[in-house]
């Protein structure tokens, strides 16, 4: 969050559109697999989870780089945008069940960023 | 407990600031550093407001002593001294490269977001509809990414993330040269004056250079 006296220039008097958005951005703490044995089943799914929600992000950017290319038809497109609805609320229904949020599931690479 | 506000090299006098719960700050010798700390019985958990701002105004003022440290990200504590003498040296070498990488070096900020009004792609219709929304939003963002190619190349290093949030199109963070930091100012400025009637952008700076500066990790794992 930008406090005033850092504020360099900004394109409109509202700051507060700024720090919503950087606020819902925020992550303060870092995030890591929780290796904690006695919490070793909720460890798994997360590392597991964690996995498949790469996979799912990189072939839904890979899907939107095709579409974008033009080489999906308007069927495809159909099928794909169908699949990864799914996907994301099955997803969501597995995060639930294992009491993970989205946050747990994008992990820290240090140097290279975050995962998701 | 030992609040963790930066290390810091050849530092004269003590950054001039009041200090987390007005517990000045001082100096702990660590290996070839100085750790720049204030001592306190405990400390919450809770991250407040005026916590934030006491550490931001400990660096900053640290900042306009010296050009030879690194910033800790708020909120890095340690029980006593020695784990704090044992985090730095089991991160010597870390510390170090990091130093030797903001050294006399400024960060910026820049923000780019939709205008209030400018359509975000609803969560709950059809797939396509959800796809397409997705492209169209890849696409405004990888455009806004396209403004801060000039300042990149003034930069030493950069880090652009883009759609951390649906609104938020482009968050990117400067290394700068103090000698060029006004110049780089200036070009944020311009930036700001010109871009898209669409978007919205806020230029921050000068910082510590917080996000150059990763460390946190490491010393909270030693």
């Amino acid at each position: 969050m930008p406090r005033d006296d850092h504020v360099l220039a900004s394109s409109t008097p509202r700051l507060d559109l700024f720090a919503e958005e950087l606020g819902q951005a925020a992550t303060p703490f870092p995030r890591r697999i929780e290796a904690d044995p006695e919490r070793l089943e909720k460890g798994l799914a997360q590392l597991v989870l964690t996995l498949v929600e790469l996979l799912r992000e990189l072939m839904e950017r890979q899907a939107l780089r095709r579409i974008d290319d033009g080489t999906l038809t308007d069927e495809e497109i159909d099928r794909l945008g169908e699949t990864f609805m799914l996907l994301e609320q099955r997803m969501a229904e597995l995060k639930d069940v294992f009491g993970l949020t989205d946050e747990e599931l994008n992990m820290n690479l240090g140097p290279l960023g975050n995962l998701l | 407990m030992l609040y963790l506000y930066a290390f810091a090299r050849g530092l004269g006098s003590l950054p001039r600031a009041t200090g987390l719960k007005e517990r000045p700050p001082e100096l702990v010798a660590v290996g070839s550093l100085d750790a720049v700390v204030s001592r306190h019985d405990r400390l919450e958990q809770e991250v407040a407001a005026d916590a934030l701002v006491a550490h931001a105004e400990v660096v900053d003022a640290l900042m306009a002593e010296t050009d030879e440290f690194v910033p800790v990200r708020f909120g890095t504590v340690f029980e006593d001294e020695t784990s704090l003498q044992n985090a730095a040296a089991g991160n010597e070498q870390a510390l170090e490269q990091v130093l030797r990488k903001v050294r006399g070096r400024v960060e910026f900020g820049l923000h780019v977001v939709r205008r209030p009004g400018a359509p975000v792609p609803a969560p709950e219709r059809s797939g396509r509809e959800r796809l397409l929304g997705k492209l169209e939003q890849l696409r405004a963002a990888e455009d806004a990414a396209e403004l801060d190619e000039p300042l990149v190349r003034l930069a030493v290093e950069s880090r652009r993330r883009l759609l951390r949030t649906p609104r938020l199109l482009l968050s990117a963070a400067y290394l700068v040269e103090r000698p060029r930091a006004s110049e780089f100012a200036e070009r944020l400025r311009e930036l700001v004056e010109s871009r898209p009637e669409r978007l919205e952008v806020l230029a921050t700076g000068p910082w510590p250079p917080y996000s150059f500066a990763e460390l946190e990790d490491d010393l909270r794992a030693a």
